[in-house]
């Protein structure tokens, strides 16, 4: 038995002026009286004595005594059982990031084992202890904000479910550790979740009252593992595919590569690992890479990590355009380019249009090129020739990275004069000169336009290599519907969605289609640069159950304090009834008239003298 | 200083006399009748003429009438000594309210009308010396002033007190004795033996006090008698109180039946009722003073 207020027990010393009250009430009073004649004989042979008087007393004071004791005793707070402890706080930080979809030999993800020794955690708090989670992925955050409630394995699980982002426990176990010992200051544990990547990251400091457990899961192993780090078309040949892969977590093993588009397998081949754990294989897109859609590569037999063993990529639709070329008399270098594209214009309807023709003459047609002459109106048009003021001899470069421009040169290019032209509003500029613009090229008014400020005669352009580039680059890029990339990579910016961040898709997909410049396209994670599973140094020390079983389980620390001052206190105030009725009945007594003399009530006799006489 | 009478209540006694049942016996002259045939002014008979008779006697008128000599006899008129002994012992108390005022003011009241009488006051308060004789009207501030001086004092058998104070009474009177009995029977009822046997006409103030007579309950008590300082040890309750107030009424019957025994008036007086106008009133009922 404990006492919450010992120094009540001083109240006990009231037992001293009790005790000196009681003696002194107790003496017999010493009342005079005229004369003891009447008195004597009257008094009986025991009752007189007042040996039920002295119990009485007795009694009356024992019963005050036992009273003083059991209300000081409730003063004091007597309490039996145990309190509980000063409630602490546990935040865990749980690491989201990719690597934690790593599958262990049981089968299941880190992030699932995570969450499960997380739910551990939480059952060795006490009811008063305060609990945070934290998310630690790229930018972390509170899962759950400070509470002594006890979120269950569901909604942990919900709320921690596995991401493909980077790693962020580094700065989230700094935020946990700063915020763990919360404006109370209490004694705090940050308890951190996380795979020997994410241990690897983490750097051993923290404060005093703050102590930090690191957990690390499936620290005992070297996982395998293989990514698909490159897929594309091959540039050299636009109907196959490259596909990269590389060992990253453990010895190179057996792997093949399957290509399907849907259900269909276009292709498959067996990979063959260099020295530097990398293999590469060429596989051919068939239908596939004129009718476009979207293909995907997968690795078999799958690893410890299935999201880099398959990746996809967006084909577009290849088809020859029709074009037709304005012109009085139509430079021979641009016919000749226009003929040395048969997989870009279609020469069966390329035809040539006198200036001046009926709108009625580009119909079926895709792509107007204008040499030195107007482009009909409400046409995706190439335009040479244009604009209005003359600059003779300038030099000319290439302005940003429009498409129009891809691969050409135009340093080399020798000119005699050109014209500027003022780019439009949605128009930029792609080909300048030092007194202005000489090349334009955007949309207006739905339609495409790519104007340059010079014929191909007039310059050294048709000679050059760069000329048919510019023009098939001019005429893909006007004749074909804006076209989205073949993929986008998550957590990189999405070209033409003004730098936004291409956001990770949930693990295991779906890898969302994106509209990107009016087409889908397909959401790829590809492995970072030196992306691995474990790292090439071991983590030593306990596991991350071991570390979860070594937290005090506090579930039981209740506070099991009974509390018996009430109880001694109605105790106290009975018997201190009790004894006051045993004192008043005394009381009255010793209060009552004794036998007098009759001295004393002259006060009334004195008043009354001043009657009247009779 | 106990005030024991006040103007209006002297006023009042100055019409009053002292209810003797018997003729005065003082020697001196004075207003009362003696029983004795002698030189006064109350007529008693007429007597036949004798030769040697004083010749200012006789009553010319019936001579007149009858033709026979006559001379008229009367009564010898003398005053009376009226005794006042007033118990001054401790158990009779001190200080306004006490047995010992009540007492006095009662004596002060019978000595004041036999002074206004003519009589001859001889106050003695027990124990004490001799007492002391106060004549004429104008003692009655002495006397008053005597009896305001009183004090109790410590314990003297009653007898014996009356013994000393009044040793030897020559002439027969009116005596007053203001006691509350409370001495050891035979002491009080020799006192009265000696008071009756000098021949006074004695009347006994029984003086009580309520708180006496019917005490409350006291619960543990020490008692301490007054006058002796004995003490006893009490548990007095409400049967022991009963058994008190039975002892004390019947000391009263005790003491009213012994008197009349002796033909002494006893006339019972409650300190609760000592003011002047209920002194006076109880003394005109008890017939001390008319």
């Amino acid at each position: 038995m404990t006492f919450e207020r010992p120094e009540a027990w001083w109240l006990a010393a009231l037992a001293v002026p009790i005790v000196v009250l009681h003696l002194h009430l107790r003496r017999r009073r010493r009342v005079e009286v005229s004369s003891l004649e009447l008195w004597r004989g009257l008094v009986p042979d025991r009752a007189g004595r007042g040996g039920l008087r002295q119990v009485r007393d007795a009694l009356a004071l024992a019963m005050l005594l036992a009273a003083l004791v059991a209300l000081t005793a409730s003063a004091a707070g007597p309490v039996t059982g145990a309190a509980a402890s000063e409630p602490r706080r546990l935040a865990i930080v749980v690491d989201r990031s990719v690597t934690m979809n790593t599958r262990m030999p049981d089968g299941q993800r880190r992030i699932d084992r995570a969450v499960a020794l997380a739910v551990a955690a939480v059952r060795r708090l006490g009811p008063k202890d305060e609990l945070t989670v934290w998310s630690a992925t790229s930018t972390p955050f509170v899962a759950v904000e400070p509470t002594t409630g006890r979120p269950g394995a569901r909604e942990l699980a919900a709320l921690l479910d596995p991401t493909l982002e980077p790693s962020g426990v580094a700065l989230a176990t700094r935020l946990a550790i700063r915020a763990a010992p919360g404006v109370a200051k209490r004694p705090a544990t940050v308890l951190v979740l996380t795979d020997p990547i994410g241990a690897a990251t983490l750097t051993a400091s923290s404060p005093a009252e703050v102590g930090v457990e690191v957990g690390v899961i499936d620290a005992d192993r070297v996982p395998a593992n293989a990514s698909i780090i490159a897929l594309d078309i091959d540039l050299d040949d636009p109907a196959r595919a490259l596909v990269r892969v590389a060992v990253t977590d453990g010895a190179p093993s057996a792997r093949s590569v399957v290509l399907s588009r849907g259900t269909a397998e276009l292709a498959r081949a067996v990979l063959t690992f260099d020295a530097d754990r990398r293999a590469t294989a060429a596989m051919p897109l068939g239908a596939a890479a004129s009718a476009g859609g979207l293909v995907e590569v997968r690795l078999e037999p799958s690893d410890d990590f299935s999201e880099d063993d398959s990746a996809r990529m967006m084909l577009p639709v290849v088809k020859a355009l029709a074009v037709a070329v304005v012109a009085e008399s139509p430079s021979p270098f641009l016919v000749e380019a226009l003929r040395a594209m048969p997989g870009v214009v279609d020469p069966a309807r390329t035809t040539l249009v006198a200036p001046g023709a009926p709108a009625s003459a580009f119909d079926g047609i895709d792509v107007v090129v204008a040499d030195g002459a107007a482009e009909p109106a409400g046409r995706p048009a190439l335009v040479f020739g244009g604009g209005a003021r003359v600059v003779e001899q300038p030099l000319l470069w290439g302005v940003g990275s429009h498409p129009v421009l891809m691969g050409v040169d135009l340093s080399p290019l020798r000119i005699e004069s050109a014209a500027l032209v003022d780019p439009a509003p949605g128009e930029t500029t792609i080909v300048s000169s030092a007194a202005g613009a000489v090349g334009v090229a955007g949309e207006r008014g739905g339609v495409r336009r790519v104007v340059l400020g010079f014929r191909p005669d007039a310059s050294t352009l048709p000679l050059e290599a760069a000329f048919p580039l510019l023009v098939r680059n001019a005429v893909r890029w006007l004749g074909t519907r804006p076209e989205a990339p073949r993929f986008v990579v998550a957590g990189e910016p999405a070209s033409g969605a003004d730098g936004a961040v291409v956001p990770y898709p949930a693990p295991g997909g779906p890898y969302a289609l994106l509209r990107l410049s009016g087409a889908g396209t397909t959401v790829r994670w590809t492995p970072p640069r030196e992306f691995r599973l474990s790292p090439l140094k071991a983590i030593a020390g306990p596991s991350a159950q071991g570390i979860v079983a070594s937290l005090p389980d506090r579930s039981d620390d209740v506070d099991s304090r009974v509390r018996h001052a009430p109880r001694l206190a109605a105790l106290g105030a009975a018997l201190l009834v009790l004894g006051a009725l045993l004192l008043g009945k005394r009381r009255a007594a010793a209060t009552a008239a004794p036998p007098s003399t009759g001295t004393v009530w002259a006060t009334s006799t004195r008043e009354a003298e001043r009657s009247t006489l009779p | 200083m106990i005030r024991l009478l006040g103007p209006r209540t002297l006023e009042r006694l100055a019409a009053l006399d002292v209810g003797v049942r018997r003729a005065a016996g003082g020697g001196r002259p004075g207003e009362r009748s003696s029983g004795v045939a002698g030189v006064g002014t109350i007529f008693r008979e007429h007597r036949t003429y004798s030769p040697g008779d004083d010749l200012r006697y006789v009553d010319w008128n019936a001579y007149g009438r009858l033709g026979a000599l006559y001379v008229k006899v009367f009564e010898m008129e003398e005053n009376l000594d009226v005794h006042l002994l007033v118990d001054a012992t401790a158990s009779m108390g001190e200080g306004p309210g006490s047995k010992l005022a009540a007492g006095l003011r009662a004596a002060a009241m019978v000595g004041a009308v036999a002074l206004g009488r003519g009589d001859v006051v001889r106050l003695g308060l027990l124990p004490g010396r001799a007492s002391t004789a106060f004549a004429g009207s104008t003692a009655t501030g002495n006397l008053l002033e005597a009896l305001r001086a009183a004090k109790a004092t410590a314990r003297t058998p009653i007898s014996e007190a009356i013994r000393a104070a009044f040793p030897r009474i020559r002439r027969r009177g009116f005596a007053l004795l203001v006691t509350d009995f409370l001495d050891e029977p035979a002491a009080w009822r020799r006192a009265i033996d000696y008071l009756c046997h000098m021949r006074v006409e004695l009347t006994c103030l029984h003086v009580v006090s309520p708180l006496e007579r019917n005490p409350g309950d006291a619960g543990a008590l020490r008692l301490t008698d007054v006058e002796t300082g004995a003490e006893i040890d009490l548990e007095v309750d409400e049967d022991l109180l009963v058994r008190y107030r039975q002892r004390f009424e019947k000391r009263l019957r005790e003491v009213r039946a012994y008197l009349g025994s002796k033909g002494v008036r006893h006339v019972l007086l409650d300190t609760a009722h000592s003011t002047e106008p209920e002194l006076l009133r109880q003394l005109l009922r008890a017939g001390v003073l008319r």
